[in-house]
């Protein structure tokens, strides 16, 4: 959760994003899908790639993406 | 925007619960049947039917205001405000709400017409004109209130703001 990560609340992300907080909510649980401008938008705020912050498939855990990762190695 | 002020309260997180909300559509379209019901029925024992005629036009005004007014503090109520003052999602919330709201006025409009014709045909009288003025007015109010009680209806409970 990137918004978890950099410490902000919803209407904190809304407001720097001009949105209004709800649809945060929307955008997290995958409730609804933004334009490609909103979507670009997260991305730039965050100072990720888009594909860091969307993907059309969920993202796999942080725990297994980490640790899955050293065991194979 | 004025509902992002409101969610500071706590009382926001009661009163725009979707519960509450789904209750306020009830009771307003159960209100107003409820009220035109008691008006047909004065008014086919009563002279003053104009008066009746009245009340029905003033009581769905008065309505429809409070209800707009406490809706409009609950929650964001998107088919009010123009596009310019929503995001993306709630424009599209908007324009479905007014899509579904055409899809029940459309039949509702010409059943009220036919209704309409064939009560001043059989009653070509006040009663008569009574019954085509709560149509007129019942239509024209579900056509005002429609999709802001869809929106009302449908949009879930609101999260904590600052989560």
């Amino acid at each position: 959760m990137l918004r978890a990560e950099r410490g902000l609340s919803r209407q904190q992300l809304a407001d720097a994003l001009g949105i209004n907080y709800q649809t945060i909510g929307y955008l997290e649980r995958g409730d609804y899908n933004p334009s490609l401008e909103l979507a670009f938008r997260i991305a730039e705020y965050f100072g990720l790639p888009l594909e860091a912050v969307f993907s059309r498939q969920p993202f796999a855990p942080m725990s297994s993406q980490l640790y899955g990762k050293e065991e194979s190695a | 925007m004025t509902a992002q002020k409101e969610a500071s309260s706590p009382l926001f997180y009661r009163v725009g619960s979707r519960r509450m909300r789904r209750r306020a559509v009830v009771a307003m379209y159960g209100g107003w049947l409820l009220f035109a019901a008691i008006v047909m029925l004065w008014s086919s024992t009563s002279s003053r039917r104009f008066l009746a005629m009245d009340l029905v036009v003033l009581a769905s005004l008065l309505l429809q205001l409070a209800w707009f007014v406490w809706l409009g503090r609950t929650y964001v109520n998107a088919p009010r405000l123009a596009d310019a003052e929503l995001d993306e999602r709630l424009v599209q919330v908007k324009n479905q709400a007014y899509r579904k709201a055409y899809l029940i006025l459309a039949p509702v409009a010409v059943v009220g017409w036919l209704v309409s014709l064939f009560a001043l045909e059989w009653q070509p009288n006040d009663q008569g004109k009574l019954i085509v003025t709560m149509l007129v007015v019942g239509v024209a109010s579900l056509a005002g209130s429609l999709p802001t009680a869809i929106v009302a209806w449908q949009e879930p409970d609101p999260e904590p703001m600052g989560s």
